[in-house]
């Protein structure tokens, strides 16, 4: 039987009405009577408000409703793995960083909503700002959440570690250290809700997980999950970030005091400053290996600053271990992953879900163990790569389908092709 | 309440506008600036005066040994000219390496002066070219100052608010001369210029007889190297002595630190790009061309 | 708002609009907004991604960087205007060809970049190509496809023989 999908090229099914500019993205939806919204973001990166007046806001013309913590004491936290992250900080509680929200602001044009914004004065107590997952893991430091900073951790036990290290003619300790990487999806966050007649609210916008959202927003406004209907519009660009909660639940919010279709678009900075990001991940690594290049023991200690908010970080961070030697066989491995709270923008997933992070260390530890021995680089990968019948750190065994061998020597191929030289 | 824009079509009714709201009035011609600095607070402008239709700023000319480029004239339309590829090829190579091509549709000669930043991509070669600013008032008439003269500071130089930049002139380089720029960025587009520089030298067989080098991102201004002009002047350009010279690079400038890069690094990298303009000259990458 | 309204006239996509724009309404609102033509993206509002890219009097443009009173007596081209009614532009056929579409949000401003290309030099470079679109943003596909698919579309348009 031949049919015309596999083995052949299929246009995207939406490949049209995107070259034509009729795709419609969350920023393209336009309603009558709809209102605009913005949110006002934490003036400071940890600190408990104390006052939020709202006069001068209220009387710039436009200006329809201001919605605080105050207007919603039922409102529960979010969050994909913990329910760490709060919609709106109130009067007495703790902004953890700086894209944390206080106020939803919500008017007839998007300048008067940010002429409003400006004009809301925060009275707050200043806390300590913890931006180094290493100090956020000190004794006296302060702590972001009252459970501590660490939100998890995780381990690693492979063979006998003490017997690998004995075996090693070198051990080689390194540490690596990533930084936080902005996704930014061409397309800014936005929104549109509306209030149906039998109360539902409809939001549209972009989201990886639709499912989740509406079952997040539900809990968090405690409203039936019926009542929240998700709409997928087109989506210009996720990567990750977009399984978050971005603007969803500020907008439920805000159409169900208003009753009239709201829209929101986030300006580039805002999305940068209150939307997650790649995990800045520092790695420890002692690899023990023999003269030869044979890999006898890897020891690893990964910190993953995951932010304001836990968002995905205990499953990228925990990835981010389980990888620690790379495609690279190790019988002897032993690892501890903590994933910590700081007060930076909150960090989640991202194209690799904590794999890149820690192929940028195993890479670098590799070449460095290259160097030491004096073996070429290629050759070490070579003679410690997967092949059927290896076992991951975590206990997988692999047994079938293993390309790693082909693959480098693939690449090298290619390399030498287009004119690399390897020394 | 609100903002007002006006748009004048010729230069005297401009020159009448700014004369009567100069203190108040923002100039905007193609907008790569100023909408930028007031993005999301336009509302914070009072007076715009756009300034994009005046037609008989545009245009690039020849008027004796001299070249007048109009203060709109685009960054692709000096990158296109015949006589700026002709005369003054490290100009055009210049414009052609500023942002985008959108923003260099839009982008002036003009607004790169007036906007004043040490980084400005067509300033060095302007002060390489040893060029001047024209610029109108309606009660005090026309003034010409050497650029050098112009720029005084981080987004500063020395024009009334009620003043309007008309041109930008430059003598005709002589034929023994050759011209360079060089440029950093982070990316080989829409990257602000962590250093650039533009070198202008007159040539007797090897021996350099003249010579004006001109740096930016080093120094508050964009400025030209002095000392170490007047070092390699008669030095043999071929030799390796006369790249030592540009070791004293470090006297001529004063860059500070900041996200693009820290003072250290721009000290090394503004010697590095002197060496590998002149290098260009030397393997003759770079031409007088054309004549 | 209001008083100071400024009357303008422009042409977009063959079209003839007067209007009263408000001087702080930049191009891309007037376009978007007033205009409902929501096929101009606005990625960054800076001028640094180009999805708001369009061709004002035959020249790329961001709009987000234009006054809209600015754009009077212009003559404009949105993503709306390329092709002839329901006919594509070769252009968007062969972005549809080579899988250059994928979130598709910079698409809009990627074509009319090509358009500029193709206009100015019928059989680019691909240094060429690459400099013409080095003021778009695209943060899915990589830029190989597109870029082949501004090569497709040279070699249609200049009717060479290569059909596929």
């Amino acid at each position: 039987m031949k049919g015309n999908i596999v083995g052949h090229s299929v246009p995207k099914v939406d490949a049209k009405a995107k070259v034509t500019g009729k795709a419609l993205y969350a920023t393209d939806l336009y309603m009558e009577d709809m209102l605009y919204m913005q949110v006002l973001r934490a003036p400071y990166a940890h600190a408990v408000i104390r006052k939020i007046d709202l006069a001068q806001a209220l009387a710039v013309p436009g200006i329809v409703r201001i919605i605080t913590k105050e207007d919603l004491p039922g409102l529960k936290n979010h969050g994909l793995i913990f329910k760490d992250q709060p919609a709106l900080v109130g009067i007495g509680e703790k902004v953890r960083f700086t894209g944390d929200t206080l106020a939803i602001v919500i008017g007839e044009s998007n300048i008067q909503v940010r002429k409003a914004i400006k004009k809301i004065k925060v009275e707050y107590d200043k806390l300590e700002v913890i931006t180094d997952p290493l100090r956020a893991m000190e004794e006296d430091a302060v702590t972001i959440h009252t459970a501590g900073n660490i939100v998890c951790t995780h381990k690693l036990d492979k063979g006998d570690i003490v017997r690998g290290f004995m075996e090693a003619d070198l051990i080689v300790y390194n540490e690596f250290k990533t930084q936080h990487v902005e996704h930014i999806t061409l397309q800014p966050d936005a929104g549109l809700a509306t209030l149906e007649e039998d109360d539902t609210i409809c939001i549209w916008a972009a989201t990886q997980w639709l499912h989740d959202t509406r079952v997040d927003v539900a809990q968090a406004m405690g409203l039936p999950v019926e009542k929240i209907r998700i709409i997928q519009p087109a989506i210009g660009g996720a990567f990750g970030k977009r399984e978050d909660i971005i603007a969803q639940l500020h907008l439920a919010i805000a159409v169900r005091e208003v009753k009239r279709p709201v829209k929101t678009i986030y300006s580039r900075e805002e999305s940068i400053i209150a939307t997650s990001k790649r995990h800045p991940m520092i790695f420890r690594f002692r690899t023990g290996v023999k003269k030869d290049g044979t890999l006898t023991a890897w020891e690893a200690t990964v910190i993953g600053d995951t932010g304001a908010y836990a968002s995905s970080g205990p499953a990228v961070v925990h990835k981010g271990l389980y990888h620690c030697t790379g495609p690279y066989d190790c019988p002897n491995v032993r690892g501890v992953a903590y994933t910590v709270y700081t007060n930076n923008t909150y960090a989640g997933a991202m194209r690799g879900f904590g794999a890149t992070q820690t192929a940028f260390a195993y890479e670098s530890q590799m070449d460095i163990i290259a160097e030491k021995l004096g073996i070429n680089p290629i050759e070490l990968r070579l003679k410690n790569a997967y092949q059927v019948g290896s076992t991951t750190p975590n206990g997988q065994k692999l047994y079938a389908s293993v390309g790693v061998k082909e693959t480098i020597i693939k690449a090298v191929e290619a390399f030498e092709r287009l004119g690399g030289v390897i020394r | 309440m609100g903002i007002i824009g006006f748009t004048s079509r010729r230069l005297n009714e401009a020159l009448q506008y700014l004369h009567q709201y100069g203190d108040e009035t923002t100039i905007i011609a193609g907008g790569t600036d100023v909408l930028v600095k007031y993005h999301e607070r336009l509302d914070e402008l009072h007076r715009v005066l756009n300034i994009w239709q005046l037609e008989e700023l545009k245009s690039i000319r020849i008027i004796n040994d001299q070249i007048e480029v109009g203060s709109l004239v685009t960054h692709t339309q000096l990158e296109d000219s015949t006589i700026i590829q002709q005369n003054a090829p490290l100009l055009a190579e210049a414009a052609g390496s500023v942002g985008s091509p959108q923003i260099r549709n839009r982008g002036t000669i003009g607004g790169n002066v007036a906007n004043a930043s040490p980084a400005g991509d067509t300033l060095t070669p302007l002060l390489a070219l040893d060029a001047s600013v024209k610029f109108v008032s309606l009660d005090r008439g026309e003034k010409v100052v050497s650029l050098e003269e112009f720029l005084v500071g981080p987004g500063r130089h020395i024009m009334k608010k009620d003043e309007l930049i008309t041109a930008l002139i430059f003598p005709i380089p002589k034929d023994n001369t050759v011209g360079a720029f060089v440029k950093l960025g982070y990316r080989k587009a829409l990257a602000i210029s962590t250093v650039n520089a533009a070198i202008m030298l007159g040539l007797q067989g090897n021996l350099i007889e003249d010579c004006r080098i001109a740096l930016g991102a080093v120094a508050p201004t964009t400025k030209r190297a002095k000392l170490v002009e007047e070092l390699l002047q008669g030095q043999d350009v071929t030799k390796s002595n006369t790249f030592e010279i540009l070791g004293q690079l470090e006297k001529d400038i004063a860059p500070i630190s900041d996200i693009r890069g820290s003072q250290q690094y721009r000290t090394d990298i503004a010697r590095e790009l002197v060496t590998q303009g002149l290098q260009k000259i030397v393997n003759k990458e770079v031409g007088r061309s054309g004549r | 708002m209001g008083d100071n309204r400024l009357m303008i006239k422009v042409t977009v996509n063959d079209r003839l609009y007067e209007l009263q724009v408000d001087p702080e309404l930049r191009l891309v609102d007037l376009l978007r907004d007033e205009l409902g033509l929501t096929g101009t993206k606005e990625g960054c509002g800076k001028g640094e991604c180009g999805a708001c890219t369009i061709i004002m009097n035959g020249k790329t443009v961001n709009s987000c960087m234009v006054l809209a009173f600015q754009a009077d007596g212009s003559e404009i081209l949105t993503i709306e205007g390329m092709g002839d009614g329901e006919e594509l532009h070769p252009i968007q056929e062969a972005f549809i060809r080579q899988g250059a579409v994928q979130c598709g949000y910079c698409t809009p401003g990627m074509v009319l970049s090509a358009k500029a290309i193709l206009d100015k030099n019928p059989n680019p470079s691909e240094e060429e190509i690459r400099k013409g679109i080095s003021g778009n943003l695209c943060r899915c596909t990589g830029y190989q496809k597109i870029v082949d698919a501004i090569k497709d579309a040279a070699e249609v348009m200049g009717g060479g023989g290569d059909e596929r």
